[in-house]
């Protein structure tokens, strides 16, 4: 193992006051033809060392905007209007210069789409040695022993003749198993990935999560897996932040979710889940759609489509705060009611 | 605690670098535009003013008032050249000749270039790969070489630059009608048998035709100017306008041995060439652009 | 790759040979020069016995297959007004044009990639617009014209460079810089647009992401990918670097093809332009292969194909 394997295998320094990431009151914007849209809506989150958070929702749902904002890698013409992003004690939405000096080193992220995320003139190998070389202070024969390194780590089979194919000669899984080695070769204290497995066929998919499981083990990262699939967030999170409509709805440990989900969305979104499972019967699923940004309107966005909230008029006017409850927090007038202990599943 | 509910207007908040909103390509405003009709008015005048002055006359010869710089003799206001003819009526006359022209190539490049994008986008198969395949072949060739080609063997002449140029400008024509017709074509699901082809092809233009005119009508009107530039350079070249005809091009190449007497045979008709391209242009930048993209000023 | 060769040669061969032919034909159009060649007040019979010797009194099928003999032999014919063969004529004002062309070639290109490159790592956007009005201006002004104007404002006006014929290195400025400029103006709104294109991609995302700074990221993602769409149109726009050349060629007299293909449309003299389409033919072909080579060398997709 070369001396700069050992140095990005070392944990991080614990720290015991504080969480690596906190994101308060962020909200991204966008034009629209009347004028500013908020397509984030004033989101909130902690992310501990070395845990994992899941980030759950539909598309359109803000998700990956939120985590976009907080790297620093809004697509142009939207804006990170109002918020402060705190990480590991540091204010990164005063100061750009540090934010970009920590991504990639403190602070990484790994998309969906691992064909378009690669450079497709350029080789793999050069690609990932780039990366390498970006945040520590090593020679071309250094970089690219390292790549070997990591591309053996991740399971990639022949890694020195593979690291001088281009991104197109490589498999859809490969890409990502090596995105992910780079990401974390610094050994970063927090990784994003944004929907990591879902360009992937379904029997590769466990295969990618293993190999960040392991990769993350070894570094200690936390990470923020962004996803809208449940079964994910079963196997890999510790905890879960759902999203709906720009905003978060309900925040809580994973174990406790499954069981009681408190915000009537996300129990719309297990029993949908869950239902697939049952022969015979009708999937569940949520009638309607998630409201467009611009016609979010006043009061709870998801009160048309709630069994509770559409004949309520404080649904309809007042937009329902993220509150602590006994198990973590929800925004809702009227909270689904904890299931009463004897009830037999 | 969330932000602030249901708004449409934003609280007043510092928004850290919020981008400006994208300036939309191509669009100069209002102040371009007016400049480019401005232009186009100078040019315009030129030619219909110029014919109504006294002594207007674009082929008289008088050697001995050979010449003469601008405002030096009332009876040819902006001088004479070399064989004493009035600048002034050339130079008008010669706009005159050149808008003429171009008006007939563009004619003929849009109902060329219509026709064969109709056929290539709606018909498909062999048709689009015959009419691509001379598109390919036109756009490669310099219309310079292969006017020369032909005016060694028919001899130079204003009738042939006017049927090469147009032939040779069909293609963007071409191009957008077989859009329009290729997508009309996957409207209307076509069952019909062979033997109906004929009755389709009617029915597409009546559909088809009336889209598609306005839009490419306005392409047309400015290509016009383009037109001009090229075929004043050809002109240039002796390939085009034959002398005594007077055309901007050749008074520059007459001008050119010149230079150091009496710039002004160069510095006029090179001016007005440029007042009526530069113009265009600019006109053109904002009607082409509001056409294609649908927006308003 | 050497599939991808081979079969872009056979192309080429087989575009020359079609140029060729249609060349012939299109020299046919006027029937027999003979009485177009020969002076006013020629009798019949010396009409006759011109095109007699040119071989104009056999059937088009002959002809066209003694046609094809010469350009298997490297000939496409006698001039007309002079006994030589006119590839002669016009081979050894190849390297004059050759050479303004390729300059002002590698000069616009050159410089479109170097000034867009700056802007957009700069992200100096009032740069950036008035580079495009003044390369609208340019584009404006037809070749010939600015070429003028270079002369009048430089040569006579100022008396700095010569304006015309080969007398030197200076001489080369004048007419490089009225094609290059041009060049420059169509260049830099394409590679402009090109990287535009670029930066919204997700690899470049993803390079921001792994913590590379904005100007590596142009230099090292970006670029390679934004040339191959313009590398493709350089190789179609070829045909107006051409024309441009010969007009510019006309204005400063620089010893090229231009002035032999313009004296042989006086003196109806086919076959030297005959010579003339030949050689643009072949600089054109050889060219577009260039530019397919370069294309694949840079993008691995298509030699990997």
């Amino acid at each position: 193992m070369s001396a700069v394997t050992a140095a990005a295998a070392a944990p991080p320094a614990t720290r015991a006051d504080g969480p690596v990431l906190s994101v308060r009151d962020l909200v991204v914007c966008t034009h629209g033809p009347d004028g500013p849209v908020v397509l984030v809506d004033g989101v909130s989150l902690d992310v501990q060392p070395g845990e994992v958070l899941a980030l759950v929702g539909e598309s359109g749902s803000g998700k990956s905007l939120t985590m976009l904002a907080v790297m620093g890698l809004l697509p142009a013409g939207t804006w990170l209007e109002h918020g402060t992003v705190t990480f590991r004690g540091e204010d990164l939405t005063a100061d750009r210069c540090r934010l970009e000096r920590l991504r990639g080193d403190r602070l990484a992220m790994v998309f969906q789409d691992p064909m378009t995320t690669l450079n497709p003139v350029r080789r793999v190998g050069a690609q990932l040695a780039e990366t390498v070389r970006l945040h520590a202070r090593l020679t071309r024969r250094q970089a690219d022993e390292r790549v070997v390194e990591l591309l053996d780590a991740v399971g990639i089979p022949d890694p020195a003749a593979k690291a001088r194919d281009y991104p197109h000669q490589w498999s859809g899984g490969m890409r990502q198993r090596a995105l992910i080695a780079g990401a974390v070769a610094h050994g970063p204290d927090l990784l994003v990935a944004d929907e990591p497995t879902t360009a992937l066929d379904v029997t590769i998919q466990a295969q990618v999560m293993r190999v960040l499981a392991e990769r993350r083990a070894r570094t200690g990262a936390a990470m923020i897996l962004i996803t809208h699939d449940l079964g994910l967030v079963a196997q890999a999170a510790d905890r879960i932040a759902v999203m709906y409509a720009g905003r978060v709805v309900e925040e809580q440990d994973v174990l406790g979710v499954f069981d009681a989900p408190r915000h009537p969305y996300t129990r719309g979104l297990l029993a949908s889940v869950l239902s697939l499972g049952r022969d015979g019967e009708r999937a569940y699923a949520i009638t309607g759609q998630p409201p467009v940004p611009a016609e979010r309107g006043t009061g709870c966005a998801f009160r048309a489509r709630c069994d509770v909230g559409r004949d309520l008029a404080v649904c309809g006017e007042q937009v329902p705060t993220l509150l602590a409850t006994g198990q973590g927090r929800v925004a809702c007038h009227r909270p689904v009611p904890l299931p009463a202990p004897e009830v037999v599943r | 605690m969330s932000a602030v509910a249901g708004r449409v207007a934003l609280p007043a908040l510092v928004a850290r670098r919020r981008p400006r909103r994208a300036p939309r390509p191509g669009r100069p405003g209002h102040v371009a535009a007016a400049v480019g009709v401005a232009l186009l008015s100078l040019v315009v005048a030129l030619i219909a003013v110029g014919p109504l002055l006294p002594g207007f006359d674009p082929y008289a010869q008088d050697l001995s008032r050979a010449m003469l710089p601008p405002f030096a003799d009332a009876a040819h206001p902006l001088g004479t050249d070399s064989l004493g003819r009035d600048v002034l009526s050339r130079l008008s006359r010669a706009g005159l000749v050149s808008v003429g022209i171009a008006v007939v190539v563009v004619a003929l490049n849009f109902v060329i270039g219509v026709t064969l994008g109709l056929l290539a986008g709606y018909r498909g198969g062999w048709a689009d790969g015959l009419v691509g395949a001379v598109a390919d072949i036109q756009l490669a060739m310099p219309v310079v070489v292969l006017l020369i080609a032909l005016s060694a063997v028919l001899g130079p002449s204003t009738q042939l630059m006017v049927l090469t140029l147009g032939l040779t400008y069909w293609v963007g024509y071409a191009r957008v009608a077989r859009a329009m017709a290729m997508s009309l074509r996957e409207r209307d699901f076509v069952v019909a048998p062979l033997t109906q082809g004929g009755s389709h092809w009617w029915t597409v233009t009546r559909h088809v035709l009336p889209q598609v005119l306005p839009q490419m009508a306005v392409i047309a009107s400015f290509d016009i100017a383009t037109i001009i530039g090229i075929e004043s350079s050809l002109d240039y070249l002796g390939l085009g306008v034959q002398p005594p005809d007077p055309s901007w091009g050749a008074m520059i190449t007459e001008g050119q041995k010149y230079l150091q007497t009496n710039p002004m045979l160069v510095a006029l008709p090179g001016v007005a060439l440029f007042v009526l391209v530069a113009g265009m242009q600019l006109l053109s930048q904002r009607f082409t652009t509001e056409h294609v993209t649908g927006a308003r000023p | 790759m050497p599939t991808y060769v081979a079969r872009k040669l056979a192309q080429a061969v087989v575009t020359l040979f079609a140029v060729m032919t249609i060349g012939f034909f299109l020299g046919r159009l006027s029937g027999r020069p003979g009485a177009l060649i020969l002076p006013e007040g020629a009798t019949q019979a010396e009409i006759d016995a011109l095109n007699a010797r040119l071989g104009f009194d056999r059937p088009l099928g002959v002809q066209y297959l003694d046609f094809l003999r010469g350009l298997l032999t490297g000939t496409v014919g006698d001039s007309y007004r002079q006994k030589v063969p006119a590839l002669d004529l016009l081979v050894d004002r190849v390297p004059a044009t050759f050479q303004l062309a390729l300059s002002a070639f590698v000069i616009g290109l050159g410089s479109a990639l170097l000034i867009a490159v700056l802007v957009h790592v700069t992200r100096w956007n009032g740069l950036r617009l008035t580079l495009l009005w003044l390369g609208s201006m340019r584009q404006s002004v037809p070749d010939f014209l600015f070429g003028v104007l270079l002369v009048l404002l430089f040569s006579v006006t100022l008396g700095w460079l010569p304006s015309l014929g080969n007398q030197g290195p200076t001489s080369l400025v004048l007419p490089v810089a009225c094609l290059a400029t041009a060049q420059l103006a169509v260049y830099l709104r394409l590679v402009g647009a090109s990287l535009g294109e670029q930066q919204g991609q997700d690899y470049v995302r993803a390079a921001y992401a792994k913590g590379q700074p904005h100007h590596q990221v142009v230099v090292r993602q970006m670029l390679p990918n934004a040339v191959i769409p313009v590398l493709t149109i350089a190789g179609l726009n070829l045909g107006g670097l051409l024309g441009g050349t010969v007009i510019v060629e006309n204005v400063f007299a620089w010893p090229g093809m231009g002035q032999v293909l313009l004296q042989a449309v006086n003196g109806r003299d086919f076959p030297v332009v005959l010579a003339g389409l030949a050689v643009v033919a072949f600089f054109f072909v050889a060219v577009n292969l260039v530019v397919d080579l370069v294309t694949a060398s840079i993008d691995p997709r298509v030699r990997l194909a």
